[in-house]
């Protein structure tokens, strides 16, 4: 029934909606019955997400055609003429109206008219742009992406207001009907990704998307079983422009402030948006300091394991590395077992209410620690080297690849418990050839590095200065590959 | 007539390229090979290059470790170049690691008894052979996985070029 057009009898309108929409149920879905220029006018919306005031004002304008006009047979049009809005569409099928009424939208069906009007009044509930958690910076704008995609993609065009950039929408999810908009700009971005994106969202069959982008990233990139992220996220409204304007596709999902952002390699991830707030110099040093983090975080644990194991392997420089005691428990179990425990400690930091997670961290680092080491179950070295490997990890810029490296750490440990050299080998040259094989969307998931690109890579090795960066990445293959508009 | 024109927009894709890459290749996995020795993870003597060179200043410590790495990104770069020549049109990383996989194949059992610091492959200890082995097979990745990817980008640029200088000429 719902797919028929909108009858011309406004009561008849009232039973389809009482039935669909739950009117007289729910409490706030509500009707407002007016008679204007002789013909029945009904107004349906729902309270809560549509703007009261807004509503109240064309209201107030449509009341006053009953004195001032002459009833016509034209009502329709004139009442279409009267409504003192910028966003009036005209729709003509039931169930259309019911998403829109649904969403917050009002409805205004006129008797003798199978089209009814919808106005947009709507007005989310939500919080003003505040600056991420995960992604602060000591200088720069604090307007972080809030849940409203309207204004997420307002902040945007604030940031470039080229008129090529385009956001398109669409809707996901059966029973959830969220908004999902993407965002590129037209003449830069690989027009065949757009396809692409474009054609996943629709494939889409699923009930709802409450937990968001999440699931749109699982839909689009046919994660399965792989811990390394292809997508990035951001909440920051710069970075979200920055790679509009290198290349990438952006997709905004409605009750979500992270953005996503595609295509991302490795290197993508390790960047933060803290480099552009220094001079290019300072930006290298940081960079590299955060890349021989994350290499520690991956590499550290398991070289050491290996050369505790094997003394031989040390050169006469460093042979004081490795236990001078006896352990009790083998080292790799006690790798393991402080490993999961600062996975403990994360976890329970997240569920933990604010006041007191101060007091847990200090409880967690000084007294487990050295109680532990007391008791004999910890090697002091082992300590050492797992925070080491920890701060690695949280200086990880993505927090998804934290974790992942944090998978292969672990089953790089196994492997070397096991198999000593040869399995350190061969197990990174696994990890190794594994991410090397991993695309995100078309692009190779370890590019710059592998496979090499000289001048891409000195991009990422080298923090440039602005001024120097002339070509986009070639990575997004982008239709217009020159940054500055007057390179020809 | 429009044919020879297009023929002529169109750039090869330049041997330069290729050398780059295998004298970045070289450096790279040069200097991871020279730290796996220090921490001997293999028995085999990577620098004995250096025994035929009669520099004495070389023939040890810091400088003996420049020199070999010198020798063997002369040699990345002779390799890179045959990659090139062979294996440029492949698609795959696959291409790599084999080519890795028959460098090592060619260097620890076709020519060892040329060269008098590698003994025969079945005399090699655990560590020796999974090390060299991996570090072949990376190596092979990169100047592989390079080369061809920059082939392959190199033909997707002129194709892009030519139809933007098209609509926009």
């Amino acid at each position: 029934m719902i797919d028929q057009r909108v009858p011309k009898d406004p009561e008849k309108m009232d039973r389809i909606m009482k039935e669909e929409m739950g009117l007289g149920k729910s409490f706030d879905t509500g009707v407002r019955k007016f008679t204007i220029l002789g013909k029945q006018v009904h107004i349906y919306y729902i309270n809560g997400l549509a703007d009261s005031d807004a509503i109240i004002k064309l209201l107030t304008v449509l009341t006053r055609l009953e004195g001032k006009e002459k009833r016509s047979l034209h009502a329709a049009e004139t009442i279409e003429n009267h409504l003192a809005h910028e966003s009036v569409q005209p729709v003509e099928k039931i169930e259309d109206v019911i998403v829109q009424v649904m969403s917050g939208l009002m409805a205004v069906v006129i008797e003798g008219s199978d089209k009814a009007l919808i106005v947009d009044v709507r007005s989310y509930p939500g919080r003003q742009p505040e600056e991420p958690d995960t992604e602060k910076v000591v200088r720069g704008s604090r307007d972080g992406y809030v849940e409203n995609i309207i204004v997420n993609t307002a902040l945007t065009r604030r940031r470039i207001r080229d008129g090529r950039l385009r956001f398109e929408i669409t809707k996901v999810g059966k029973r959830s009907k969220t908004d999902i908009a993407i965002g590129y700009i037209e003449g830069v971005a690989d027009p065949h990704l757009v396809e692409i994106v474009k054609k996943e969202l629709d494939s889409i069959n699923i009930d709802g998307i409450p937990m968001t982008d999440k699931t749109i990233e699982e839909f689009i990139v046919k994660q399965g079983y792989n811990p390394y992220p292809i997508v990035r996220y951001t909440e920051r409204a710069d970075i979200g422009a920055v790679h509009l304007l290198e290349g990438h596709v952006l997709l905004f999902v409605d009750t979500s402030p992270s953005v996503i952002i595609l295509p991302a390699t490795f290197f993508h991830h390790m960047q933060h948006a803290e480099e552009y707030r220094q001079s290019p110099a300072v930006g290298t040093f940081v960079r590299w300091v955060r890349f021989i983090g994350v290499m520690l975080s991956l590499f550290l644990l398991p070289f050491w394991l290996l050369v505790s194991k094997e003394p031989e392997l040390l050169p006469k420089a460093m042979e004081f590395i490795g236990p001078n005691k006896e352990t009790n428990i083998p080292l790799v179990l006690q790798l393991f077992i402080a490993d999961i425990g600062i996975e403990f400690l994360r976890i329970a930091a997240i569920h933990t209410p604010t006041p007191l997670s101060t007091a847990m961290g200090l409880i967690a680092a000084v007294l487990i620690g050295q109680i532990a080491i007391d008791v004999g179950l910890f090697v002091p070295e082992v300590i050492l080297y797992v925070a080491i490997a920890g701060i690695g990890t949280f200086a990880t810029p993505s927090y998804e690849v934290s974790i992942a490296n944090k998978l292969f750490r672990m089953f790089l440990l196994a492997i070397v418990a096991l198999f000593k050299v040869p399995g350190f080998m061969i197990g990174s040259t696994l990890i190794i050839i594994y991410l090397a094989r991993m695309r995100a969307l078309n692009t190779p998931y370890l590019w710059p590095l592998l496979p090499f690109d000289p001048k891409a890579f000195s991009q990422v090795f080298i923090r440039r200065a602005i001024p120097g960066s002339r070509l986009r990445p070639s990575i997004v293959h982008p239709e217009d590959p020159y940054r500055q508009p007057s390179e020809k | 007539m429009e044919n020879k024109q297009g023929e002529e927009q169109k750039a090869r894709f330049p041997l330069s390229y290729a050398l780059v890459i295998g004298l970045f290749g070289g450096i790279i996995w040069g200097g991871l090979a020279q730290l796996a020795a220090y921490f001997h993870f293999m028995t085999i003597d990577l620098n004995a290059v250096v025994k035929y060179v009669n520099i004495p200043k070389i023939q040890s410590g810091m400088w003996r470790v420049i020199a070999g790495m010198l020798f063997h990104t002369g040699v990345s770069l002779i390799l890179a170049a045959i990659y090139y020549f062979l294996l440029k049109k492949s698609k795959t990383i696959w291409a790599g690691v084999l080519f890795g996989v028959f460098l090592w194949i060619f260097v620890f059992m076709m020519i060892h008894p040329l060269l008098a610091s590698i003994p025969s492959w079945q005399k090699l200890n655990g560590n020796t052979l999974s090390t060299t082995l991996c570090l072949l097979v990376l190596y092979g990745l990169f100047i592989g996985y390079s080369i061809s990817y920059g082939y392959e980008q190199h033909l997707l640029k002129e194709k892009r070029l030519s139809a933007w200088k098209k609509t926009n000429a």
